[in-house]
């Protein structure tokens, strides 16, 4: 079970609104909207902490570089040259790298763009690749490679990132996680094979109107990303096999063609 | 004239190619002969035909993971010393990897580094003559 600690649980859990009305729907997205970034932010600080540590190194290391190369550049001059371009480099990739990061954290209003899924789910496999390492578990990408989508890029990635994370939470250590992209008549198909039990996925209205005032993180991230897609013509379903896996397979309409 | 001690041999992993090269040539010393490679299949297959004293690896490679990386190369050769770098403090679970493994926190800074090799690998003497 996932402890109930999040500020994002809390502010849904207090919001009392009327989920059928249609003057109210827009609020309830931007609650649903900001749950979810609070969650997955809190769920992969490491993964971005990894990151920034990561090209941290490379600017600690090239300063090093340069103090070593000023003591020996009577004798080679361009060795201090050579260290300075190099801590150059990693400033401006330290500086790209923040940038990214700031961007996601606060997710700019971002508008429909055509979204390859394969280099998404790529994207995000190598985000959460440290993360998924430091538990020992796997993350393997099969499929379609030119599955698109049309889709504000910022929010489909939280929500896919939120499900394999959640994914990777469940799994336990030296397992693999499988994902698969395909079409499905007129949609695009993630499928997320995993060991996590996803349960029954409550509608948005009874998740508001849950008699405790509090959901578990699990629910919440499930009832987000369902409510999006629906909003987007997508869904989510959940499909226990004969195996002890379950499969989750998220849905999106495919661009027309 | 006393021969020169022998180089350690150092296998370097690491996928960003920034990183790496920067790295590479902060290990490199005259007491010291670094090959960098960018994966843990490479690092394998290199490791099949040469010797190395110690293998320093990211935890991030892009398919085989640095701690896959560190169990297949202790199955082949246990008492090889390895450091395992990572941007954030591993599990126990995953860092049971026996004696001579040891983690590195980044950013870690040049003395960090030489220590943990010294200690790992402690300098060694001159080579020996060869017998003609």
């Amino acid at each position: 079970m996932i402890a109930i600690r999040d500020r994002a649980c809390k502010q849904v859990a207090l919001v009392n609104l009327d989920v059928e009305s249609k003057a109210q729907r827009w609020q309830i997205d931007d609650v649903f909207a900001a749950a979810l970034l609070t969650l997955i932010n809190d769920r992969c600080r490491h993964a971005y902490l990894h990151d920034i540590r990561g090209h941290l190194q490379a600017v600690y290391s090239s300063f090093e570089l340069l103090a070593r190369s000023a003591r020996q550049g009577a004798v080679n001059p361009a060795l201090i040259d050579n260290a300075a371009a190099l801590a150059k480099r990693a400033l401006a990739s330290h500086e790209r790298v923040v940038l990214e990061i700031v961007n996601q954290l606060t997710a700019p209003h971002d508008e429909p763009v055509v979204v390859n899924l394969a280099n998404l789910i790529e994207e995000i496999q190598q985000f959460l690749r440290n993360d998924a390492a430091s538990r020992d578990v796997r993350i393997s990408v099969s499929g379609d490679k030119n599955v698109q989508v049309s889709a504000a890029l910022i929010k489909l990635r939280t929500l896919l990132l939120a499900l394999i994370a959640l994914s990777i939470d469940a799994l336990p250590a030296g397992a693999e996680l499988q994902i698969d992209i395909s079409r499905v008549r007129q949609d695009a198909c993630v499928e997320l094979r995993s060991e996590l039990s996803f349960g029954e996925i409550r509608s948005a209205a009874a998740l508001l109107r849950d008699p405790a005032g509090v959901v578990q993180s699990r629910d919440l991230i499930l009832v987000s990303v369902q409510h999006w897609l629906q909003k987007h013509g997508g869904g989510i379903v959940v499909d226990r096999g004969a195996t002890a896996h379950n499969v989750l397979r998220i849905y999106h309409p495919l661009i027309a063609e | 004239m006393s021969a020169p001690a022998v180089p350690l041999r150092i296998l370097y992993v690491e996928d960003n190619d920034l990183v790496r090269s920067i790295t590479h040539e902060l290990l490199a010393q005259p007491s010291r002969t670094v090959v960098a490679v960018a994966s843990a299949e490479e690092a394998l297959k290199l490791f099949e035909s040469d010797v190395f004293d110690v293998v320093v690896t990211d935890i991030s490679l892009p398919a085989m993971s640095g701690l896959d990386l560190a169990r297949r190369l202790l199955q082949r050769a246990p008492a090889v010393p390895i450091i395992i770098a990572t941007g954030y403090k591993l599990t126990s679970e995953s860092t049971a990897l026996g004696e001579r493994t040891r983690v590195i926190t980044k950013p870690f800074e040049q003395e960090q580094i030489d220590q943990l090799l010294n200690e790992l690998c402690p300098p060694r003497g001159p080579e020996p003559a060869q017998s003609s």
